[in-house]
């Protein structure tokens, strides 16, 4: 089980470099932006193979829920002529995108990924919180202030413009 | 030597070159995104093998720059594009200006 865990990771990290090489070619920016996404939901992939599944779907909602997004809505404000451009140009990433995700859905739905966590490592979730809450809970206070500082920031950056 | 490790320098390099290429600031952006991508890959790879479970504080403090940085970013990219109606680099230099 764990050599075919390791060569689908293998596989995930070459599709990974191959889109990372098309990014490198590619003119369009939502076509880059389609390309991103797709990157980032073979890296959460990756982190589930590999028995995080907590950790792949914190990286699904952060990344493709809340990144993503936030750079389509740019470019819709900073340059919308972008969305103007034939279907054509855009489709194959969006294409591709729709196929890998009903893939790596597949594989969320039918491989059995928490055994690996529970079993080999001898860890759950609570084991989880607790190294998160209370043996490392000053640095999980500074990000989360961090955090909100960068969104004071932004709120205030905009309105000042105004 | 771990495979995943080289895979994630040439991720992280291939995101470099990216971003040293465009002149464009959003695609600058991204680029940077796609390099804390790798870095994550590679972090989370350390874990699997070494079980120091501490390497996950220093996973989501590379998501929360992440988040910060694009949410921060984004908006003086909005804010002077608006000015400027442009997103090359060359803006930089009218930020430079306007924070003077």
């Amino acid at each position: 089980m764990n050599e075919i865990i390791e060569l689908l990771v293998l596989i995930i990290l070459s599709i990974i470099l191959i889109i990372q090489i098309l990014i490198l070619f590619s003119k369009n920016i939502i076509t880059i932006v389609a390309y991103t996404f797709l990157i980032f939901l073979f890296s959460a992939t990756i982190f589930a193979l590999m028995g995080f599944k907590f950790l792949a779907i914190l990286y699904l909602i952060t990344y493709t829920g809340a990144i993503i997004i936030l750079f389509l809505i740019s470019i819709k404000i900073i340059q919308p002529t972008v969305y103007k451009q034939k279907l054509s140009k855009r489709f194959l990433p969006f294409l591709i995108s729709i196929i890998f995700s009903a893939l790596i859905f597949i594989i969320f739905k039918h491989i059995k990924l928490n055994d690996i966590i529970t079993q080999n490592n001898n860890i759950n979730y609570l084991t989880l919180t607790d190294i998160i809450f209370n043996k490392n809970f000053i640095l999980v206070e500074i990000i989360s202030l961090m955090l909100i500082a960068a969104i004071i920031g932004t709120v205030n950056y905009l309105k000042k413009e105004n | 030597m771990d495979l995943v490790y080289i895979f994630c320098a040439l991720i992280f390099s291939l995101s470099l070159i990216n971003f040293f290429k465009s002149s464009n600031i959003l695609m600058m952006f991204i680029s940077i995104e796609l390099s804390l991508n790798a870095l994550n890959i590679a972090l989370i790879r350390t874990l699997y093998k070494t079980l120091n479970y501490d390497l996950l504080i220093l996973f989501m403090i590379t998501i929360t720059i992440a988040a910060a940085e694009v949410g921060i970013g984004l908006a003086i990219l909005i804010t002077v594009s608006k000015i400027e109606n442009t997103v090359d680099s060359d803006i930089l230099n009218k930020i430079k200006e306007i924070f003077k």
